[in-house]
């Protein structure tokens, strides 16, 4: 009868560490669903956004593409993302060339693939973009092939990308608005 | 319950459920349109002369530049959902080592607007048959399409590119085939490329590649309009700073 009464401080821990078990599910929950997207595409990134112009008509800045990383043989035509190391962004462009040599780096010398990629939207082949002294890109470098997209779904992330205060801004509103 | 922000935030999530909804079914509804494409490909001419790629090489390889004849029915691959197709041409040839697979090159490629998709520079326009005189237009006015979206007839086409090889080596490679893929770019959904089987509604493709073939030997010197390319749309683009070739620095 008198337990409500008993509580006098603001402080309730009980609901506290209820909002924070809930906050938890939901981050885990996006964790993992997140974690599934990858194990199921074989991809450390199954989805990306576009940024650059280079595939007009067919992909626009700010389109969001999915990739999946399953199909081992690249064919001409495909659209594999090809993320050099020591890039920090990768490139998205059509194979428009696909060939195979004698692997000397792996011991149980099976062929290794390479690709030579080509914007839709680009006069030349993508040569001058890859590092020094390469012709092509190895099947390796590639992190995955486009296999779906959805229009104008990234802009939000190209702009906050652009200018990092927005999302400094937004989490502040939350947190206000939260409390 | 009932202040503002709540209110905003039904909305936003209702707007968001709604449009994943209604992209889920528009995704989906390809499938169901029946797909029936059809082409023919004959080779023309190919000629191997002996290049370097265009940009600091110093080592010189061989190309092959081939012309082919092309028809092709693609207009059932054009649905509601149908933003552009991308249609190419590639050279399979087996490779100098008998244990790789084959190696593929593009030789020519095309971007084929759906009815919907606004215009764009790369659009492929597709040019007159040689014999019919050009309809007369007026001035500002787009000319009629001369096929149905999809169609695509073509003779003695130059192509886009010369292709080479990884070894350098092009002449006298036998087993040398043209073949049509496709990829179809949606709206919203899956893309997809050429099937050559039957999936449900939609059939695989009927023909689609050429007979093989053989690169000939380099021949003596060969004329320039034999060999020449036929630059794509891409390629007249005017770029800022376009006037100045792009280095190793450039983007």
């Amino acid at each position: 009868m008198h337990h409500s009464t008993t509580i006098s401080a603001p402080f309730h821990l009980r609901r506290l560490l209820s909002e924070v078990l809930t906050i938890a599910w939901v981050l885990a929950t996006c964790y993992l669903l997140w974690a599934s997207l990858r194990y199921v595409t074989d991809s450390k990134h199954p989805v990306l956004v576009v940024s650059s112009e280079s595939m007009e008509p067919a992909f626009y800045r700010g389109d969001v593409i999915f990739l999946s990383n399953c199909q081992q043989k690249i064919h001409v035509g495909d659209i594999p993302v090809v993320w050099f190391q020591n890039r920090s962004l990768p490139m998205v462009h059509r194979a428009i060339e696909v060939h195979y040599a004698a692997d000397s780096v792996k011991a149980d010398s099976t062929f290794r693939q390479l690709v030579l990629t080509k914007g839709d939207n680009n006069d030349v082949d993508d040569r001058v973009l890859y590092p020094e002294g390469r012709e092509y890109a190895y099947r390796e470098e590639v992190v995955g092939l486009v296999k779906g997209y959805v229009p104008y779904a990234g802009w939000l992330s190209l702009i906050v990308s652009d200018r990092q205060w927005i999302l400094y801004l937004m989490l502040g509103a939350v947190a206000l608005f939260v409390r | 319950m009932h202040s503002t922000i709540v209110r905003v935030q039904n909305v936003f999530g209702f707007f968001t459920t709604v449009a994943f909804c209604v992209a889920g079914v528009i995704a989906l509804s390809v499938f169901i349109h029946p797909q029936s494409p059809s082409a023919s490909i004959k080779l023309r001419n190919v000629q191997v002369v002996k290049g370097r790629p265009h940009y600091y090489s110093y080592k010189k390889e061989e190309y092959a530049n081939i012309k082919f004849d092309l028809d092709t029915d693609l207009s059932t691959l054009f649905n509601w959902n149908t933003k552009q197709v991308f249609l190419y041409l590639k050279a399979v040839y087996p490779s100098t080592s008998a244990s790789n697979p084959a190696s593929e090159a593009i030789i020519w490629d095309a971007i084929l607007p759906g009815a919907q998709a606004p215009w764009h520079q790369n659009h492929y326009i597709h040019p007159s048959p040689k014999n019919k005189s050009k309809p007369k237009t007026k001035k500002g006015v787009k000319p009629p399409p001369i096929y149905p979206v999809g169609q695509i007839h073509l003779q003695n086409q130059r192509p886009k590119y010369q292709i080479t090889d990884i070894s350098g080596k092009l002449q006298n490679r036998t087993d040398v085939v043209l073949e049509l893929g496709w990829n179809v770019q949606p709206w919203v959904g899956a893309l997809v490329w050429a099937n050559k089987g039957d999936w449900g509604m939609w059939k695989g493709v009927k023909g689609g590649v050429s007979r093989k073939f053989s690169l000939p030997e380099i021949g003596g010197k060969a004329k320039k309009e034999d060999v020449a390319t036929e630059k794509g749309k891409e390629g007249h683009r005017l770029e800022v700073g376009g006037e100045h070739p792009v280095g190793k620095k450039g983007f």
